[in-house]
């Protein structure tokens, strides 16, 4: 029997984006699934970045209708609605100068967990990505990788619906990378839906469910293992 | 060089011996200077985020106000608020010339542009990453705007520590608008002024000494402060 398909975790038409006069992301659909990962493709400056600040809410698109599950959402809206339900990696990932527990706590404070609850979650989310030795080490004293990999966390943490990882093994050694992919095959094989801007060939070949190429400001959808 | 060794000695004494009119001069000077940073530090380091973190007309012509306004002279300063709270002036049933209020009124127009102008380059300087990194957590925009105040503490910290050395230390404000009455409005600078004219130097070198001492230990808590930020890095 085939297994029932999920609606999609959201469907854009006609995404526009423009920096003052200049439009530099213009897309007829895009359809996020509800799980699996999807990777994206694109030279620099083709607009991945701000394609996924746009799925995060960071940025607001100027214009699209947006559809998130059955709600008919305008751009604005549907920024707000993103906002904090929609998690965004930057591809150098910022750490508040605290340590590694209070950064992964962050969101979960936000959410207005109470302390007993943040350290049992932390702890947790510490053992999965396996970080605890670095639990009270001040963030600023990380490396790039170990940087990535907090901040993976401190995003997991929060079971977004969405995880956007931009250009996320890009500083890492190979250990640090090796461990993060693992961390994303694990993610997706629990039914996250994850986006990824990468040129990472690895996970372009081994770990996208689907893959779209970004090519100044268009969408276009690529066969895995053959160039864009 | 005799008459100035004999004042040092003379300043000394009144400063260990606990002289009231001295102390009453410093407690004067305190208060009104905090009270003024304490008013107007977080309405400017708000109103800097707002400059540095959002895009609005008429922006630009703001900050290059703040940085202008930075530059105006204490007396100025002082002559308008004296305008404003004389009998003739707007705010003169209020009858606050020549209180602490009107010395506080006048020390925040003096300190916030410099604040805001200071606290705005902090503030443009610090990661954007910060902000947007606690807006996709989960943080509203004014939680959001706190964690930012957070990761560029140093830099505020060093814009509210200037503005306390310049309204701790001016003269022509507080000499206009609050009248240099003992016990009352006289602080620290009027009363240098004051004592100078005279030919008094033991109290004015006494209360320089203070403010010497004020500025040291300012420095060095930043100084201290920004060390083990540092260190931590």
């Amino acid at each position: 029997m085939k297994a029932p398909t999920l609606p999609p975790l959201l469907l854009v038409n006609d995404l526009r984006f423009a920096f003052g006069r200049r439009e530099v992301l213009r897309i007829e659909r895009l359809e996020i699934p509800a799980s699996g990962i999807l990777a994206l493709q694109g030279d620099n400056g083709s607009g991945k970045t701000t394609l996924l600040k746009l799925l995060s809410g960071l940025l607001v698109a100027s214009g699209g209708a947006w559809q998130m599950g059955a709600q008919d959402l305008s751009p604005r809206d549907a920024a707000r609605f993103c906002r904090g339900r929609h998690v965004y990696l930057h591809q150098a990932p910022y750490l508040f100068d605290s340590s590694v527990r209070d950064n992964i706590s962050y969101g979960l404070a936000r959410r207005g967990q109470n302390t007993a609850e943040r350290r049992t979650a932390v702890a947790e989310a510490l053992r999965w990505a396996g970080l605890e030795h670095l639990a009270e080490r001040p963030a600023s004293a990380l490396s790039s990788g170990e940087k990535q990999r907090v901040a993976l966390t401190r995003a997991w943490i929060l079971r977004p619906r969405l995880l956007l990882l931009d250009e996320i093994t890009s500083n890492m050694d190979q250990h640090s990378r090796g461990r993060t992919l693992e961390l994303l095959q694990e993610l997706s094989s629990g039914g996250a839906a994850i986006v990824i801007a990468t040129h990472d060939r690895e996970i372009l070949n081994t770990l996208g469910d689907r893959h779209l190429s970004l090519v100044a400001g268009a969408l276009t959808p690529v066969v895995p293992g053959r160039p864009a | 060089m005799n008459e100035l060794h004999q004042a040092a000695l003379e300043a000394l004494h009144l400063l260990i011996s606990g002289d009231r009119n001295l102390w009453s001069i410093i407690a004067v000077s305190f208060s009104v200077s905090l009270r003024a940073i304490g008013i107007a530090a977080p309405v400017a380091v708000v109103a800097a985020f707002i400059l540095a973190y959002t895009d609005f007309p008429g922006r630009r012509s703001l900050v290059l106000a703040a940085n202008t306004l930075m530059a105006v002279p204490a007396v100025v300063v002082g002559l308008t608020v004296y305008l404003m709270l004389s009998r003739a002036g707007p705010a003169g049933d209020l009858r606050l010339l020549f209180t602490q209020t009107a010395m506080v009124i006048g020390q925040i127009v003096l300190c916030l542009p410099l604040l805001v102008a200071m606290a705005h380059a902090a503030l443009q300087a610090s990661d954007r990453r910060a902000w947007e990194t606690a807006l996709t957590l989960g943080a509203s925009p004014i939680r959001a705007m706190l964690t930012v105040m957070h990761e560029a503490r140093f830099g505020l910290l060093a814009a509210v520590i200037a503005a306390f050395g310049r309204v701790i230390a001016e003269v022509g404000c507080s000499m206009m608008v609050g009248g240099n009455i003992l016990y009352h409005t006289r602080n620290i600078p009027t009363a240098i002024a004051l004592e100078t004219s005279r030919g008094a130097f033991a109290q004015g070198i006494a209360l320089g000494l203070v403010l010497l001492g004020f500025a040291l230990f300012l420095n060095t808590a930043l100084g201290l402060a920004q060390g083990s930020g540092a260190a931590r890095q």
